[in-house]
């Protein structure tokens, strides 16, 4: 296999994946900090570079709109959004999943209004986390194009037929210059493979008709059967990340961990912030702390047992989260309490909540929580089960 | 081993059989009965055009005819 190492954004790297995946149809509308990725991916189109139809619309509604029409025409389609566009996306977002419509769309992680904030946080992910689409989340930009590419590959796999959001943390990935390696254009075209229409509209000898009224009768047993399909994604995303760890080398999984195996403390975290966490667990296992870190990719569906088998042996858990739900617990640390139940034990759990708007999330913080989950390990005592770190006060 | 019934839906509620609306009929959501007085009838058609679901039917001389009230829903009612 052919590499290019190269210094790019996160969006560059995205903007590149899509350009050597060459979607049919991309429907999209500029927001910061995703606008630098369409608007690469635009000068490609220009350019002869792929041959994509650009539909350059009014809005995000409108976008997923498009894309929504031209994935159930027969198309393989990509979008891509940040904050207030994914939000305006919204009750698009469920049509997309409810008529198993496998779009991609790189979600620029943003804080949401009010007040008004362009900075990265995963309130807008974690917004969409109901609507039926697959959400990986990426650590740095190298993930994020790996990310991109194997998307394709779930998404439009025949058992599955969802929709994938791409995610990583805005500005802190999309716009800092990374070292990545490109995959040769030939092996991503190979990787992904051609894409397959189901159903599609523009099969004129077979007529059919999308988005029928469905009431009392057969509605529940539609979402039973959608809720059925998330639980095939995990084993389909594992055996893509294997087919992706042939041609590259790099290994992905449902989730990452770092030095968990023979930990007693765990921080969960995800996205960038698992960086930063990685270096401050070296300095804390040099002193002889027995801690690790477990870094969830695949945040929907949620794999809860197997998270919990890689959680079952440590005392206390950190669990980190960039977004908020005001009156409740972080939606990263609610999912891990909901994996952490089927355990025979039953860790010290404590929630913080991190970097919100694009707050700087500094190694003194993860050395402040470490401190407070070594002396939760020791006393089983939990002072406070939620709190907010690097707050000014 | 046999499937639960929401296993045979089709996937993302797509509808495969073309012009498989003519089988839901909805004039059972009707709760006001629109009547034809056909002697009060200046065949303006203004009926035929506001129905939305075609069911004000013209003949073949292109007459106004008989309510549809199988999918009549009776929304346009009027005197």
């Amino acid at each position: 296999m052919i590499t290019a190492r190269v210094a790019v954004t996160g969006n560059e790297a995205c903007a590149q994946a899509l350009k050597q995946i060459n979607p049919d149809v991309c429907a999209a509308y500029p927001i910061t900090p995703a606008t630098d990725l369409m608007q690469r991916f635009s000068s490609f189109v220009n350019n002869g570079q792929v041959d994509t139809e650009l539909v350059l619309v009014e809005s995000e509604h409108s976008a997923m709109s498009a894309c929504i029409g031209a994935a159930a025409a027969g198309g393989r389609v990509a979008t891509a959004t940040s904050s207030q566009g994914l939000a305006l996306m919204w009750e698009m977002l469920y049509i997309a999943a409810g008529t198993r419509l496998p779009i991609i769309m790189p979600l620029v992680n943003r804080a949401l209004s009010a007040p008004l904030n362009i900075h990265g946080d995963h309130s807008d992910g974690m917004g969409a986390r109901d609507t039926g689409w697959i959400q990986l989340y990426s650590e740095n930009a190298q993930e994020a194009y790996d990310n991109t590419i194997q998307a394709f590959r779930i998404a439009e796999h025949l058992d599955i037929r969802v929709p994938a959001m791409v995610c990583m943390d805005g500005f802190i990935v999309s716009h800092s210059i990374e070292r990545v390696e490109y995959i040769d254009d030939a092996d991503v075209k190979h990787f992904v493979g051609k894409f397959e229409a189901v159903n599609p509209l523009l099969d004129l000898d077979n007529p059919k008709s999308y988005g029928p009224l469905i009431l009392t009768d057969l509605y529940h047993e539609y979402k039973r059967a959608q809720h059925e399909v998330m639980t095939k994604v995990p084993k389909v995303v594992l055996e893509v990340a294997a087919d992706f760890e042939k041609m590259t080398g790099r290994k992905y999984g449902l989730f990452e961990t770092y030095r968990l195996e023979d930990a007693e403390m765990a921080i969960v975290v995800m996205s960038s912030a698992a960086g930063t966490t990685k270096d401050i667990i070296d300095q804390y296992r040099d002193k002889g702390v027995k801690v690790g870190l477990l870094k969830p990719r695949m945040f929907r569906p949620f794999p809860y047992k197997e998270i919990a088998a890689a959680l079952e042996h440590v005392k206390a858990i950190a669990v980190l989260d960039r977004a908020d739900s005001f009156g409740g617990y972080g939606p990263l640390f609610s999912e891990i309490t909901g994996a952490v139940m089927s355990m025979n034990s039953k860790p010290a759990m404590i929630n913080k909540i991190f970097g919100l708007g694009g707050r700087d999330y500094l190694p003194v913080q993860a050395e402040q929580v470490l401190d407070e989950l070594i002396q939760v390990a020791k006393t089983g005592k939990v002072a406070a089960v939620k709190e907010y770190i690097g707050v000014r006060e | 081993m046999s499937k639960k019934y929401w296993e045979t839906l089709p996937q993302g509620s797509v509808v495969l059989e073309a012009g498989s609306s003519a089988k839901f009929k909805t004039g059972g959501w009707r709760s006001m009965r629109p009547k034809w007085i056909e002697e009060n009838c200046i065949q303006c058609m203004f009926c035929w055009m506001y129905c939305p679901d075609m069911s004000v039917k013209v003949t073949e001389e292109g007459k106004r005819a008989e309510f549809d009230y199988d999918y009549c829903k009776g929304r346009s009612n009027r005197k």
